[in-house]
């Protein structure tokens, strides 16, 4: 991400000719197999492979014995199994298909990426998925981190993951009028839309004095989260829902506007999510908004959706721990609508203390996470 | 294709066709908005019309011509400023000589 490199390249898992938009940011070249035992890969949608494979990253170094079993969680962004989901129904409905393989069910379930994380890890304790459309991470994230703060779980695994890049799928998006036919350009004047990502991000949240006591790298503090809605519109969002968010959450972390030095915006690459959300900063952050650095990490991973919150949380740890602020590639030219320094084209250090990740979903559902920087 | 361009160009005002009416009358139901305020000049923004009644509307009336409607460039979510502009951009997709679904090579140098 520091690197600028960009994920979003001509669809490769799939036959595009009957998609008018053919660009993705796709995992090319996943083997499952390298992964994950024969036997286990019928239970396992794509998408569970992923935050499955996300969630052994995040657990390196956690030890079995280093926890009560049921004082650890998982919450997940909710996400269904989209390629099970596109080849029964193809099986079922094109091909007539007498049956379906038997586990069908719970490779769909929008919980199996929790659950799956749950059962491989041994976590006994809480286990749930969050469904919130694009936010669905952020608010598990901001719900796993309020239940650690108030004592109720000691460790809890949480994020998102999504792999719902199929023709039905991208086809309903096509519909929606906001794809790009190319790249991800936000906040550029001539930012053309979104355009559709996969992946998966799992972090691990944990009591302040656990981590430490059993020596864990931490990699910042999470000290806030903030939610709300716009109670309006079912997909244009609302600056002044997605100020109160942003609020919210600061309000939660007990520090004002004017010590946040970095935003890791939703940033979108719509024209109607860029302008807006730079509305709702310039609400919140007034004058201050001049001296921060907002950018998209979209413009390199595409747009997430469930895992979406995750990865661009990440990316706002990985600024504050590195002192480097990642950069909102494809910009091309100033939008007098978003009067923001949105690190153009190339990542560039930065002395950062705090950040904040936005998500403001569909149906007008926003939550923001504030991050500090660990000395 | 220059000959297309400029007849497009020296074309009358668009609400004289008559799938122009029927284009108004389908973005009247979907938006319930009276056909008589849906005049070439008016605006989107100022008849209050939200980007997602814009979207029903377009696919409504890709549905009762049979045609896909191209997501006008660097627009997307807010595809036009007037209702001409809607009008005129439907018709282009109207007229255009059936063409193969990849037109990459038309802005190709000959």
């Amino acid at each position: 991400m520091i690197a600028g490199i960009c994920g979003i390249r001509p669809i490769a898992n799939m036959p595009t000719d009957r998609l008018g938009v053919t660009t993705a940011a796709e995992i090319v070249g996943f083997d499952p197999t390298a992964h994950f035992e024969p036997r286990r890969l019928p239970m396992l949608d794509r998408v569970c492979q992923l935050a499955l494979v996300a969630a052994r990253q995040a657990m390196a170094g956690v030890e079995a014995a280093d926890l009560a079993p049921n004082r650890r969680g998982v919450v997940l962004g909710a996400a269904i199994g989209q390629e099970t989901f596109d080849s029964a129904s193809r099986s079922l409905y094109a091909d007539n298909a007498k049956r379906l393989p038997p586990m069908t069910v719970p490779r769909i379930m929008p919980s199996g990426p929790a659950s799956h994380v749950s059962m491989e890890f041994g976590l006994r304790g809480p286990c749930f998925a969050t469904a919130s459309a694009c936010a669905s991470a952020t608010h598990a994230i901001g719900l796993a981190f309020h239940m650690v703060r108030a004592g109720m779980l000691d460790l809890a695994v949480s994020g998102g993951s999504d792999a719902s890049i199929s023709l039905g799928f991208m086809k309903a998006w096509e519909a929606l009028r906001v794809l790009s036919p190319d790249v991800c350009r936000p906040f550029s004047r001539d930012r053309a839309g979104l355009v559709i990502g996969e992946g998966a991000g799992v972090l691990v949240l944990e009591d302040w004095e656990h981590a430490r006591d059993r020596g864990a790298t931490i990699h910042a503090e999470l000290a806030g989260f903030g939610m709300s809605a716009d109670a309006g519109d079912l997909t244009a969002p609302d600056a002044a829902g997605a100020a109160q968010a942003i609020r919210a959450a600061l309000a939660d972390a007990g520090l004002a506007p004017e010590q946040v030095d970095y935003v890791n915006a939703h940033g979108t690459g719509t024209r109607l999510n860029d302008r807006t959300e730079v509305a709702a900063l310039a609400d919140v952050f007034g004058p201050h908004l001049k001296r921060m650095a907002v950018s998209s990490s979209k413009s390199m991973l595409g747009h997430c959706l469930n895992a979406g919150g995750a990865l661009e949380l990440l990316a706002a740890v990985l600024a504050l721990r590195e002192g480097m602020l990642p950069p909102t590639i494809g910009f091309r030219e100033a939008d007098p609508e978003c009067d923001i320094d949105c690190v153009p084209n190339r990542a560039r250090p930065g002395a950062l203390n705090v950040a904040i990740s936005n998500s403001f979903a569909f149906g007008g559902l926003n939550a923001v996470l504030v991050v500090k920087r660990v000395p | 294709m220059s000959v297309y361009l400029s007849a497009t160009k020296e074309a009358p005002a668009p609400f004289d066709d008559q799938r122009a009416m029927r284009m108004l009358e389908i973005v009247a139901k979907e938006t319930g908005i009276g056909v008589a305020a849906l005049t070439p000049e008016a605006t989107i923004e100022n008849l209050g019309i939200t980007s997602l009644d814009l979207t029903q509307a377009l696919f409504a009336i890709e549905s009762e011509f049979d045609i896909e409607i191209p997501v006008v460039p660097h627009r997307t979510g807010a595809e036009f400023t007037t209702i001409g502009e809607l009008v005129a951009h439907v018709l282009t997709v109207l007229d255009k000589p059936a063409t193969p679904a990849t037109v990459a090579t038309v802005d190709q140098p000959a």
